[in-house]
């Protein structure tokens, strides 16, 4: 089967001419047939080993949340309330230019923090949903990267890399994997279409955080519109009706099989194949984005919010009925949480978008057995400051942004819930190891976004040192080239 | 490594080793094929590759081939004490001892350990071969050192000048005799002719990216001698399309785009001037060296030929705007630390020079030596400091916020006019502000209008983005890890190495005034102050192996869909080699010898038998080849190829008869449908101006290039993505494109205006049917095609059958059809 298109196409011909078929038609559908079975085939030898997990759902929150005032519980901080944070804690770190010699002083959250779960985690009062599926929730609370500001930040947490141009997680599972459908693209990219918490600072999305830099860019990802068709100019144009349309798509591919009989390129039978895969989508994203086979019970679950396009309850709803579609990678965004000021107001607002459909996603994809084999993935780009950013008062404040430490939490695919993994110092500043000293290393319990990557890519099946792609001179791949690590400790 | 250095290593195995040398001497005689299969075949087996397999390679070493441990360099052949398998079996290093001592798996016996250094003293003969590819060329030793294997790369030979008894008189017709030389011992031959309609759209579409008018597929059908393919071929490469086709691909070499990226993209004024230089230089045929010149050095070119504004307007501003070149980067306007911002900038220049340029992955040498190409880390700064003397693109900050650009732009007139001009603004301000002094209150507020006004007016002359004339260049440090926080050495411009190796420096030059002169150390005596100007003239020596192949390999891969050299911006250890070099060099040579004229490299490639073949693949065309050659990798045939973004979208406006002629001149933006503006980032969107409808109809090359926000029609078949330096766009094929060509308000506009124009023509299905068939696929409709055509319109009710909408169907079914999209 590793032939080339040519030689296939070829033996088929003569295959064809052997059955004395007299239809060129028919030999052009199964050849299409064939090539489109051969498209959607991953790399050969993978996965590597016998997957954890088959697909995974991120959801990233855009602008980076304060870890302080959602999982990284410190309650010593209030005795330290507006003191300037110590000069050996800071320890020469890079800070933005926003907060550059400007003074550091100390802002616990005034969130409270109460204990959840039968493993007993503290968890904030902003995250009442959340909290009661803690006991399925990993979190690592040492994440660490070295974006400081938001472009670089995701471009990191989306590719591995600060540099713009790489391939994204999802183009690399799709290059590498494959797909497990032929009626939706195997990586698709929702983004919510508001945010209550922060109007004004939105955070930007680029498509190249779901692109596939140098790798083909068929495994792009397909980005669903917040508003409007969910793919771009999936429905017909208005005045043509589905009948009309229908027509004339037969009479496209009538011209094109004439062609494909005149011509004979392999070439042609994959464009075919594309072709005739939209208009399969013109029929199941219609299914997929319809929720009115959605039973009552579970929209409940996710919230009132699920009934308005473009919610980020919507979305994780969606996100589960793609998953269930066979959708591999699906990255859910989530915006404005980039809080420089009014924090406390802020965060408020962005919670009661999330909060609930954080927890349904999970209890949603519990109930139907999902969770053993779907990874899901909760993460922002950095972590903010212990110290306040802007007005500091009893009730408000801001904090910066803060690369050094910063928490996500995974659920599901065979990582081990109920558990917390890494630790940071009392001002959440620095990840510190066993004995209190502070460290980056991996031996630690630190965690890189490429051992995060790592980590993914090994629920899935895939050594992550063995998934490259050559480019600019190298076997390029998702971790990078310095060493990164799977975080074993966390998996089932 | 002499003898005695390599006794003198020793440390412990001192003495054995010197009687394995003893031994080895003493059984030169004995064949290495024997020894190998009686001793170190079984001894490799049993006590190595149970770990060290090709298919397992432990610590990535395979012991199983010859290629396995060739490329980690684990044993250097002839010299035991040198080879890493050595010393590891050994244990003479604590880190790496094999087996390792946990292992549970006893030490090699002393005798195992001669045997191996026996065999690595003669030669270490391995006649074994790996069944597993191993990817990947071989790592660099650490300790930088230009080698033999480097001298004698294929790239950086010289151009070789053809041999052989008979040079035809056609020079075109050599291209054939080369491709047949490497055909004929495959027992292969050229595929046939193409027919005379797909010879010319072929022909339009490569030189003018647009489809052929129906009138001259039809008068070459009548006439398709020689003479008339020669004739049409010269009449298309006379017409400005041809620039706007070709000059395109310079775009997408140098990552052309008019926004800074990031964040903001923020716009780069008049960068558009920079686009139009670009289709001029090509439709004049202006010498590559010429053109390379210009844009690497205008402004060195200015004032060492003298141009000035007044005395050679045309050279001057063409120098002017050609430096715009450097401004083309990616521009980070809120860096943590302007310092490194400006070597990342730089970095982006010597990235995009390099490759678009010379092939060269010269990039990858910023923080370390290059891991396969013969380039050191000191090669990189010194070419760097070519480039120092350009202003920076930002201005340094310090605290927060974003900044604001450098000296990035110039008028495009003289000193003294804008001068005249600001000191006669001046006078005007003051007699305005004289005016305001003794104004009354009730006229104050107006005058103060009026003066604000003419404090913000901005000359009334062009613009450019350039670079400004030089200024004092900064010194240029090797920097450890790619960090300026961490500088080593200092340098100076010098040509790398290994093309200082190859009798390639850079010209010595007198003193220039404003340079530091380094001290020369007597290893430093190759080193020369050069100017960029020099560069640009290095590079375009006719002894230089890599400008001209670079540039055929190009121009071949735009007329054939496939490259010669298959990594068209590789040409190192990383990239393919070549599999028909004797033509490259001869593409290359003739570029040469025509005074680097790429309009004389487009007739040679097309009036060649070769360029005319069928692309066909069916089991009737030549199917002997397939097999042999299933990649076409040799050219038997021509090749299918997609028209790419920029085609698709002219194609339906010329078909509609919109296009309009616009042909120079500031970016026009096209209308974005809802959903784009729904999801775009706002910001990108903010400065998105869309243009009035008419002047939307322009040819694509026109259309902005903005890096965060690109037209989705052209996007979506894979426009270059305008961050890095593209030789070769991937053709994709992916569903989303379908649904843009099937429902996209763009095509829907274009497919109802061909409608009218059918309608209008006839009422008559068949007559319709005909004009369409000969507008978009140049051809007649056959029996088959009209037959489904006219099924389609029965299935509408009777009433409908003459309906707009009913045709707009059916053009958009040509427009989605493949024939459309896939030239011949």
């Amino acid at each position: 089967m590793s032939d080339h298109p040519l030689q296939q196409y070829h033996r088929l011909q003569s295959r064809r001419r052997f059955l004395n078929h007299t239809s060129m038609g028919l030999g052009a559908a199964v050849l299409g047939s064939l090539l489109a079975k051969r498209a959607s085939a991953g790399l050969e030898g993978l996965p590597h080993f016998p997957p954890r997990a088959k697909r995974v759902i991120f959801l990233f929150m855009g602008g980076a949340p304060s870890q302080l005032d959602l999982y990284d519980y410190k309650p010593g901080l209030e005795a330290k309330d507006k003191q300037p944070l110590p000069d050996d804690v800071r320890d020469g770190q890079r800070v933005t230019a926003m907060t550059e010699g400007k003074e550091k002083l100390i802002q616990p959250s005034i969130f409270k923090f109460s204990q959840h779960g039968d493993c007993g985690r503290y968890m904030s009062e902003l995250l009442p949903h959340l909290s009661t599926v803690v006991d399925d929730l990993c979190f690592i609370k040492s994440m660490r990267t070295e974006a400081i500001n938001h472009d670089e930040g995701k471009t990191q947490m989306c590719t591995g890399s600060q540099i713009q141009g790489k391939p994204s997680l999802g183009a690399w599972l799709s290059y590498g994997l494959g797909s497990l459908n032929q009626n939706l693209p195997d990586f698709i990219v929702l983004n919510s279409a508001f945010w209550s918490g922060d109007q004004q600072n939105v955070q930007a999305l680029y498509s190249r955080l779901w692109g596939t830099g140098y790798l083909p860019s068929k495994y792009q990802g397909v980005a669903f519109q917040s508003a409007g068709d969910p793919v771009l100019f999936l429905s017909n144009p208005t005045g043509v009706s589905r009948i009309s349309r229908n027509k004339m798509l037969d009479l496209v591919t009538r011209l094109n099989h004439h062609h494909a009989a005149d011509v004979g390129d392999p070439e042609i039978q994959t464009t075919i194949a594309q072709q005739e895969m939209a208009f399969r989508m013109q029929a199941s994203v219609p299914e997929l984005t319809d929720l009115r086979d959605e039973p009552e019970s579970v929209k409940k679950l996710y919230g009132p919010e699920v009934e308005k396009t473009g919610s980020f309850a919507r979305n994780c709803l969606l996100a589960r009925r793609m998953a269930e579609r066979g959708v591999r990678f699906v990255q859910v965004f989530h915006r404005g949480w980039d809080h420089h000021s009014a924090l406390p107001a802020k965060m408020r607002g962005q919670c009661k978008d999330v909060d609930q459909p954080w927890a349904a996603l999970i209890q949603d994809l519990k109930m139907r057995g999902m969770l053993d084999d779907t990874l899901v993935i909760c993460s922002g780009e950095f972590g903010r400051t212990v110290y306040c950013q802007g007005k500091q008062t009893a009730t408000d404040y801001g904090r910066d942004h803060h690369p050094r430490c910063f928490t996500a939490w995974l659920a599901g695919g065979g990582i081990k819930g109920g558990i917390e993994h890494g630790r940071t110092d009392e001002y959440s500043y620095n990840i510190i190891d066993q004995d209190g000293q502070r460290t980056t290393r991996f031996e630690d319990d630190a965690v890189h976004i490429n051992d995060l990557n790592a980590t993914i890519l090994n629920q899935l099946g895939i050594d992550h040192r063995r998934l490259t792609f050559r480019a600019q001179g190298l076997d390029q791949r998702l971790t990078g080239v310095e060493e990164a690590h799977v975080v074993e400790k966390i998996i089932s | 490594m002499n003898y005695a250095v390599s006794i003198g290593s020793l440390k412990t195995a001192g003495p054995c080793l010197l009687l394995v040398l003893g031994l080895s001497m003493l059984s030169a005689e004995e064949p290495p094929e024997q020894f190998f299969e009686t001793q170190i075949r079984p001894l490799l087996i049993e006590r190595c590759i149970t770990c060290h397999s090709d298919k397992e390679p432990e610590g990535g070493l395979s012991l199983e081939s010859r290629q396995g441990w060739d490329k980690r360099e684990v044993i250097v052949p002839g010299q035991p004490a040198q080879s890493l398998l050595i010393s590891a079996v050994r244990y003479q290093d604590e880190s790496l001892q094999m087996p390792p001592a946990d292992s549970g798996l006893a030490r090699l016996s002393d005798r195992e350990v001669q045997l191996l250094e026996r065999w690595i003293a003669a030669g270490a003969f391995d006649p074994r071969s790996s069944e597993v590819a191993i990817a990947g060329p071989k790592l660099r030793a650490r300790q930088f050192k230009i080698t033999e294997q480097d001298i004698s790369h294929w790239a950086y030979q010289p151009v070789g000048e053809l041999t052989g008894p008979q040079i035809s008189h056609d020079p075109s017709a050599i291209i054939d005799r080369l491709i047949d030389d490497k055909l004929k011992p495959l027992g292969v031959t050229r595929s046939p002719q193409a027919t005379p309609r797909e010879l010319v759209r072929r022909a339009y579409f490569d030189l003018w990216g647009l489809p052929a008018e129906p009138a001259a597929v039809e008068a070459f059908q009548r006439d398709s001698s020689e003479q008339a393919w020669r004739a049409l071929i010269d009449r298309l490469l006379e017409s400005p399309h041809y620039g706007q086709r070709w000059g395109r691909y310079w775009l997408d070499w140098v990552r052309f785009a008019e926004t800074n990226g990031y964040e903001r993209d923020g716009i780069k004024p008049h960068a558009w001037r920079y686009r139009d230089y670009v289709i001029d230089s090509f439709n004049r045929d202006k010498p590559y060296d010429r053109f390379l010149a210009e844009q690497l050095a205008g402004d060195l070119l200015i004032a060492e030929e003298q141009l000035s504004v007044e005395q050679t307007p045309e050279l001057w501003k063409e120098a002017v705007i050609a430096t715009g070149y450097y401004r083309l980067h990616v521009w980070d306007d809120e860096p943590d630390d302007t310092e490194a911002a400006e070597l990342d900038d730089l970095d982006d220049v010597m990235v995009t020079t390099g490759t678009a340029i010379m092939g060269l992955t010269i990039g990858c040498a910023r923080c370390h030596d290059h891991k396969f190409d013969p380039f050191s880390q000191v090669d990189y700064y010194k070419t760097l400091d070519l480039f120092r003397d350009i202003d920076p693109y930002g201005q340094s900050k310090k605290g927060g916020g974003g900044r604001g650009t450098g000296r990035i732009t110039r008028y495009l007139c003289s000193e003294k006019e804008l001068s005249v001009w600001q000191a006669q603004q001046q006078q005007r301000i003051e007699a305005l502000s004289a005016q305001i002094a003794v104004a009354n209150e009730s006229e104050k507020s107006g005058l103060q209008e009026q003066l604000k006004q003419l404090k913000d007016q901005q000359p009334p002359f062009d613009q450019a983005l350039t670079v400004n004339p030089p200024n004092q260049p900064k010194a240029t440090f090797v920097l450890a890890r790619g960090d300026y926080q961490s500088p080593q050495q200092r340098v100076a411009v010098a040509a790398p190495e290994l093309f200082v190796g190859l009798g390639l420096k850079y010209p010595v030059e007198d003193e220039r005034p404003n340079r530091v002169q380094p001290q020369q150390t007597a290893a430093e005596d190759a080193v020369s102050i050069a100017t960029r100007l020099d560069f640009a003239r290095w590079l375009t020596s006719s002894k230089h192996p890599l400008t001209a192949r670079v540039l055929a390999n190009r121009i071949w891969l735009n007329h054939f869909g496939q490259a010669i050299v298959p990594t068209p911006d590789d040409f190192g250890y990383t990239g393919i080699a070549p599999k028909n070099i004797e033509l490259l060099d001869y593409l290359a040579a003739q570029l040469h010898r025509s005074g680097w004229s790429i309009k004389q490299l487009h007739r040679l490639i097309m009036n060649s038998q070769a360029y005319r073949m069928s692309s066909r693949a069916s089991p009737n065309d030549n199917p002997a080849a397939v097999n042999p050659d299933p990649d076409n990798s040799l050219f038997w045939r021509q090749n299918l190829r997609r028209l790419d973004a920029e085609a698709i979208r002219d194609a339906m406006l010329v078909y509609s008869g919109e296009l309009n002629s616009k042909s120079s001149g500031p970016s026009v933006y096209s209308t974005l449908s809802p959903e784009i503006r729904e999801t775009a980032n706002p910001v990108s969107l903010s400065n998105w101006h869309t243009s009035p409808a008419d002047q939307q109809n322009c040819r694509s090359v026109f259309l902005v290039v903005k890096r965060s926000l690109k037209d989705p029609l052209l996007e979506s078949f894979d426009f270059a993505n305008s961050h890095s330096p593209l030789g070769q766009r991937l053709i994709t094929t992916v569903a989303p494109q379908a649904l843009m060509l099937l429902n996209d308000r763009f095509v829907q506009q274009r497919s109802e205006r061909i409608a009218g124009r059918l309608l209008e023509r006839s009422a008559e299905s068949s007559t319709r049917i005909e004009h369409l068939w000969q507008l978009v696929f140049q051809r007649s409709s056959t029996q088959p095609e009209q037959a489904s055509v006219e099924r389609f319109l029965w299935k509408q009710s009777a009433g409908a059958r003459s309906d707009l909408s009913v045709w707009t169907s059916i053009v958009r079914a040509t427009l989605n059809s493949n024939e459309y999209m896939y030239v011949d």
